[in-house]
């Protein structure tokens, strides 16, 4: 397994989404640390101000999207090279290669978060801040690469079901990202409807974004109050994220095995 | 230990209700090359893609080295090398990049392999000229290089000389058969191009519409589609004693005790027959067979079809 995920890495070279994807990690705080420089975030610590900042929302809107087009790059890449049939008759089997696929996205999610640490200590030591907790951040950074590469496997179930076009899997990524990121920073808030109730309950971005929220706000404070009954514990989390996941990985696989069927 | 590398059993590949591949059984035999003949969509790269399991066949069973596929694919596959359809390769890597991928996944040992592999099909080694910029011949080469890297004893080639220019087909031609003969693989190799399996194959199937119609040595089909006359006569044995005391002629095959050819087209068929009448022989069947290889394999297939 090892070595096929290695191949699917030396697959993505020179691909320039994949630089994109780390470019944007980098890019992205820099809005963030202005914001903080600007004395946007209260009293907090301007390198933890950022760094909540870039996780709690900079992080749900860019790792689904950036998760969901390598996914479909990953996928369509045998489809579209003709190469599954090589693959196939060594022979490596469909789980083996649709695994060693969804392991890559993990370790891009993975790279993505802590680039993201990264670019958030640039940020905090641009700001003059202390910075402390950095273990305590990394992991967080892992805990969150780990739940949304987990909770961007069903939008891969679409990518591999319908066995479109990038455009298709782009369009249906952003759309499942937005509407996750919708559910988790206004939905869940301002409705008592009961289905926006169970959608923020079952969906991975407002439901890790309920851990995140618990971690982020100051405790004693109002918004704490406010926020506290919709705050989720990590275990519950994992759980539902992983539940979700789970049952994802063994569609996609299913999915995979009959495509290979049709070599 | 089966005399047979390659054996099928009422091989069928059913889409729907139209049967692709029908009923098939092909033998292939140890060091040898075996050529899969027919038309385009005659089922030939069906009946490959069976042989490899990337396709399950309806019915039927494919035994290669005596074991069954099916059961047996962790363990036979890794023996065998393999070109189908298109050549498939990542476009944004170089060969060398593509093949690394795969001897990789192959568990290839051998350090050069890889190298060794490109320089046999004539593509140089740590090129930095990406797949997608290959010419189709390149590609083709690539696709070679692929299958023959792991050193695998049974190769499976579909239409192999695709794409490639005059001497590139006469590079390839000559290298399969060094690969038979100097390094002892067996090959199973399928075109639509008569005149190419006529100079590699040994063996010859004659597949059509999914159904084999023919499987014979290239010598014994030769021999079936040579210019000749043909006799019937009421003994054999004495037509050969008149063929060789009235004509000293001795260029001619008895098949049973009634029937003959002639090999010689020199000596005019009604002489030969007021011969046989007058020395007591009835002649019921007398006919000159000027039948080519390719006229041979269109009366076979039913007409056009194969160049």
């Amino acid at each position: 397994m090892l070595d096929l995920v290695k191949c699917e890495f030396w697959k993505l070279k020179r691909k320039k989404f994949v630089l994109f994807v780390i470019f944007s990690a980098l890019l992205f705080p820099i809005p963030f640390t202005a914001l903080v420089l600007k004395g946007n975030v209260g009293d907090l610590n301007a390198f933890d101000g950022l760094y909540d900042l870039l996780i709690c929302m900079a992080v749900p809107v860019m790792l689904p999207c950036i998760l969901g087009i390598i996914g479909a790059m990953l996928f369509y890449m045998e489809r579209d090279n003709a190469t599954l049939k090589n693959l196939i008759a060594i022979p490596v089997s469909a789980w083996e290669i649709a695994t060693a696929k969804i392991i890559v996205l993990y370790f891009i999610s993975f790279l993505f978060t802590c680039i993201t640490l990264f670019s958030a200590i640039i940020g905090g030591i641009i700001a003059g801040s202390d910075l402390g907790n950095i273990w305590n951040k990394l992991i967080t950074a892992i805990i969150t690469a780990i739940l949304y590469a987990t909770g961007t496997l069903p939008i891969i179930i679409a990518i591999v079901k319908f066995n479109r076009s990038y455009i298709f899997a782009v369009i249906l990524t952003f759309f499942y990202t937005m509407f996750g990121f919708s559910l988790a920073f206004t939905g869940q808030f301002t409705s008592d409807n009961q289905v926006m109730k169970v959608l923020t309950s079952i969906l991975p971005t407002p439901v890790i974004y309920r851990w995140q929220a618990s971690r982020m706000i100051e405790q004693g404070t109002t918004a704490f109050e406010n926020w506290q009954p919709y705050f989720l514990k990590l275990g519950i989390v994992v759980f539902t994220v992983f539940i979700l996941g789970g049952i994802s990985y063994f569609a996609i696989i299913k999915i995979y095995k009959k495509q290979e069927g049709q070599v | 230990m089966s005399k047979y590398v390659i054996e099928t059993k009422n091989l069928t590949k059913q889409y729907g209700t139209q049967k692709s591949v029908a009923d098939l059984n092909i033998h292939v035999k140890q060091g040898r090359i075996y050529g899969l003949l027919g038309r385009n969509g005659a089922g030939k790269t069906t009946t490959m893609k069976m042989l490899l399991g990337l396709t399950q066949p309806t019915s039927g069973e494919v035994t290669i080295w005596g074991q069954p596929l099916r059961t047996n694919e962790k363990k036979l596959l890794p023996r065998i090398g393999y070109l189908i359809e298109s050549p498939g390769f990542y476009p944004n890597l170089t060969a060398t990049e593509n093949l690394r991928i795969f001897a990789t996944l192959r568990g290839v040992p051998s350090r050069n392999a890889i190298k060794n592999a490109l320089d046999l099909v004539g593509l140089p080694y740590k090129d930095k000229k990406l797949f997608s910029q290959y010419s189709l011949g390149m590609k083709q080469r690539l696709a070679i290089a692929l299958a023959i890297m792991h050193d695998p004893e049974l190769l499976i080639l579909d239409e192999p000389i695709n794409g490639l220019d005059p001497i590139g087909i006469a590079e390839v031609r000559s290298f399969i058969r060094d690969l038979c003969t100097e390094r002892g693989k067996t090959i199973l190799i399928s075109s639509h191009i008569l005149s190419e399996i006529a100079l590699l194959a040994d063996d010859i199937g004659i597949i059509d519409h999914g159904a084999l119609l023919e499987e014979e040595s290239l010598a014994e089909l030769e021999a079936k589609s040579s210019r000749h006359i043909r006799f019937t006569v009421s003994s054999t044995t004495q037509a050969a004693r008149i063929l060789e005391r009235n004509f000293h002629e001795t260029q001619f095959t008895i098949q049973d005790d009634y029937k003959m050819r002639l090999h010689n087209l020199g000596i005019p068929v009604g002489e030969i027959v007021t011969a046989f009448v007058e020395n007591g022989l009835t002649v019921s069947e007398a006919y000159v067979c000027e039948e080519s290889l390719e006229d041979y394999f269109k009366r076979v297939t039913g007409g056009e079809g194969i160049a």
